[in-house]
């Protein structure tokens, strides 16, 4: 049975043929969770580069749902970054944290995006820059990744209640911003 | 990529690093720290060589966090400190053999091509007590390279050189930058223009300036005259001014001078690392 | 497609995701294509091999003791054990040829030396400037020092160890398990003291100190037993008395076996202080 956990328990014995394969299983989504968080490539890059090192270097026991503590992991980066000093100065923004402020996220496209921008596309990235990270993780979860409301809840070590919460407020959010620019009708 | 957030380090009731962030990753070629003695360069190599903690930050390189994942990083990791006192008895092989098998690396191929890239190979078997400063520097400094790390921490690694080891070693961390971020320490920006594309500039142990040395050296565009001055005249231009250069020639005197307001006796030249350093710092 | 209007916080999800309009908008932000995976992979299966049992550094496997031992071989230079082969061949030579009493008497006043000087000897201060390059290695601050002292120490007992079987053998009423035992205890406790000092306050107290305490010993306790107004005091009859002790008596197996517990009391002290002044701080 190659599920994820027994898969990790190898991974901590140094089975590098197991760690091949939940990074094919992860890679991909965790890249795409990280850039959806940070909205910038090489930043997603690095995240998901240090989100695997931590998933290989766990001193601890083996999680019993590995799927969630990967994004637990990624999560936390990503959190990290957004309210990092570092962050704050490249990107000029004051207060990550206000639906009120200004995006905290500049959008940035590398070179290698050969997706057509649409105009959608671009209301939607910016309007999920309005979110706090942890409404846009929340959001970015269940939506791009499937991840159950449990799940997210292990995620952001919170509540279930204050993930259903979450969701609701952002979409709510969501919804407004989209329809403000003529995305979408209420 | 090295991440540095919030990094404070305080020495004998001193601030010595205060709220550093900093963003290193490998494709930013060499980067330099740049600052005045005492501004805090080698304590901040020394909290990035895990040589000392910090008093509070967080600090990772490559995912490896420094609190929890020392070992794995310190494999990756190559440091020369400011002052290293090498045993007067061993030799720069056995120095660096016996370095090398701290980092578990027991074959002799990798330390004698160490030997050959710092020109070493024919003192290899010469008592550290024989050699010249100089020579015992590169030894130093080839030790920050066993195993080919992929952090390398170099504080002040240039001063004491002659001009062919300043260029063996310039030449390795060029040969090196690609595959490792490398940070070395300098206070004198003519040597950080020769050899690094970024600098991180601290003043009183805060970071004043992180990025692309072109950038640096923008800020003070403008700001950076040349004046032709008779030699009575220069007690006043240093009494006012920040001078960067004074050259003599024989029927005047030519000063750099930096200002926040036009001169209109002076030229407006473009200005060099050392100028903006300047500027930047006063 | 209507939407319902939005639910309540703390509403079924499923009734949220209702909103296809919403949904559908979610959905036109694609993200690039990922990083390379394959040179990830790469990059990280170093990290991943390293957890592999057999490469693990395990302070209880032998292989790692072995392989850290040998790194350390290289700062015990050929100097120590030609000395030591040679303090063992005077000691060879006065038991073989000299009278009975001789070896035992000088192995009573010389034998912490031996000590003494082995710890001072690995840590000598030529070694000093290594030590910060000692600090960030991946080998911890304790193997570090139990893989330098092991060998010294070793060779130091086996010197110890091969004199008192001389002395055995030229002694036909010895009862060596019962001298070897009585040896043991003041040798741990003296040599613990020695790393104690030396990690304390340096070299010349970690040689001072124990030799000190050891010839105060013998002379304190000389005086106590035999009779304390003798005039010249005769140390070589308090030695002859020590040993015809170590030969019968209980007491001073269990003096030896209280030697041996304040002995490790002393080297965890001494392995404490050492490990917290690899933390680095100036």
């Amino acid at each position: 049975m190659n599920n994820d956990e027994v898969l990790y328990q190898r991974v901590l014995n140094g089975d590098t043929g197991a760690f091949e394969t939940l990074v094919e299983r992860y890679h991909k989504p965790l890249f795409g969770f990280l850039y959806r968080m940070t909205g910038q490539y090489p930043i997603a890059e690095d995240l998901l580069q240090e989100t695997f090192t931590r998933m290989i270097v766990y001193q601890g026991r083996a999680p019993d749902q590995f799927r969630a503590w990967v994004y637990t992991i990624a999560g936390n980066l990503a959190r990290d970054h957004l309210r990092s000093a570092v962050h704050r100065r490249e990107v000029g923004s004051v207060d990550d944290g206000s639906f009120d402020a200004e995006p905290a996220t500049q959008v940035v496209h590398s070179v290698e995006d050969n997706l057509t921008a649409n105009a959608d596309r671009d209301e939607v990235i910016k309007a999920l820059a309005q979110l706090t990270p942890e409404h846009r993780e929340a959001l970015v979860l269940r939506f791009y990744h499937d991840l159950t409301v449990d799940e997210i809840a292990a995620v952001g070590g919170i509540p279930s209640g204050t993930v259903k919460s979450r969701l609701s407020y952002a979409l709510k959010r969501l919804k407004g911003l989209l329809a403000g620019v003529g995305v979408m009708t209420i | 990529m090295l991440v540095v957030r919030g990094l404070n380090k305080t020495y004998a009731e001193r601030s010595a690093l205060c709220d550093i962030d900093l963003n290193i990753s490998t494709e930013d070629g060499i980067t330099a720290l740049l600052g005045a003695n005492g501004s805090g360069k080698s304590t901040l190599l020394r909290v990035l060589a895990t040589a000392t903690p910090p008093d509070s930050g967080w600090l990772s390189f490559d995912g490896l966090r420094y609190a929890a994942d020392l070992r794995p990083l310190r494999q990756q990791l190559g440091y020369l400190p400011q002052t290293l006192e090498l045993p007067g008895t061993l030799t720069p092989l056995k120095v660096l053999q016996y370095l090398a098998r701290l980092k578990g690396i027991y074959q002799h191929d990798p330390v004698i091509a160490l030997l050959e890239t710092f020109g070493l190979s024919a003192l290899a078997n010469t008592p550290i007590s024989r050699l010249s400063d100089g020579q015992v520097r590169m030894v130093g400094i080839a030790q920050a390279f066993i195993g080919q790390p992929r952090l390398i921490l170099l504080d002040e690694c240039l001063r004491g050189l002659d001009v062919y080891e300043r260029e063996r070693v310039i030449r390795m961390m060029r040969a090196a930058a690609g595959q490792a971020i490398i940070l070395f320490s300098s206070h004198i920006p003519a040597e950080v223009e020769q050899v690094a594309q970024r600098a991180v500039v601290l003043k009183a142990g805060a970071v004043l300036f992180a990025g692309e040395i072109s950038t640096f050296i923008e800020q003070a565009t403008e700001h950076v005259y040349e004046v032709r001055s008779g030699v009575e005249d220069i007690p006043y231009w240093l009494a006012r001014y920040i001078v960067s250069h004074v050259q003599q020639n024989a029927k005047d005197t030519v000063l750099r001078v930096i200002s926040a307001t036009a001169i209109s006796d002076g030229v407006a030249v473009c200005p060099s690392l050392e100028d903006a350093y300047l500027w930047l710092c006063s | 497609m209507t939407d319902k209007p939005p639910a309540q916080p703390g509403s079924e999800l499923e009734t949220l995701l209702e909103w296809a309009d919403l949904k559908e908008s979610l959905q036109t932000y694609t993200v690039p294509p990922a990083p390379d995976r394959q040179a990830l992979i790469a990059q990280l299966r170093p990290l991943v091999e390293a957890r592999q049992p057999g490469r693990q550094h395990s302070v209880f496997s032998v292989q790692h003791w072995l392989m850290v031992m040998r790194g350390q071989l290289i700062i015990i230079e050929p100097s120590f054990w030609i000395a030591s082969a040679i303090v063992f061949m005077i000691g060879l030579g006065v038991g073989w040829f000299g009278n009975a009493d001789t070896l035992p008497i000088l192995l009573t006043y010389l034998a912490p030396l031996l000590g003494a000087a082995g710890v001072a000897y690995v840590f000598r201060p030529s070694t000093e400037g290594l030590r910060e390059l000692e600090r960030i290695s991946p080998i911890r601050p304790l193997e570090l020092l139990y893989a330098r002292l092991l060998p010294v120490l070793c060779c130091d007992g086996l010197i110890t160890l091969g004199l008192l079987l001389l002395i055995a053998a030229r002694t036909p009423d010895i009862v060596l398990w019962r001298v070897l035992l009585v040896w043991i205890g003041p040798m741990l406790a003296l040599t613990a003291l020695a790393l104690y000092s030396v990690v304390r306050w340096g070299n010349i107290a970690g040689v001072a100190i124990p030799i000190a305490c050891w010839f105060l010993f013998l002379f304190l306790g000389s005086q106590q037993v035999l009779q304390p107004n003798m005039i010249p005091f005769d140390l070589t009859a308090g030695v002859r008395w020590w040993w015809r002790q170590a030969n019968g008596s209980n007491g001073m197996l269990i003096g030896s076996g209280v030697s041996v517990l304040m002995g490790l009391l002393m080297f965890a002290e001494a392995q404490r202080m050492f490990a917290q002044s690899q933390i680095g701080e100036p």
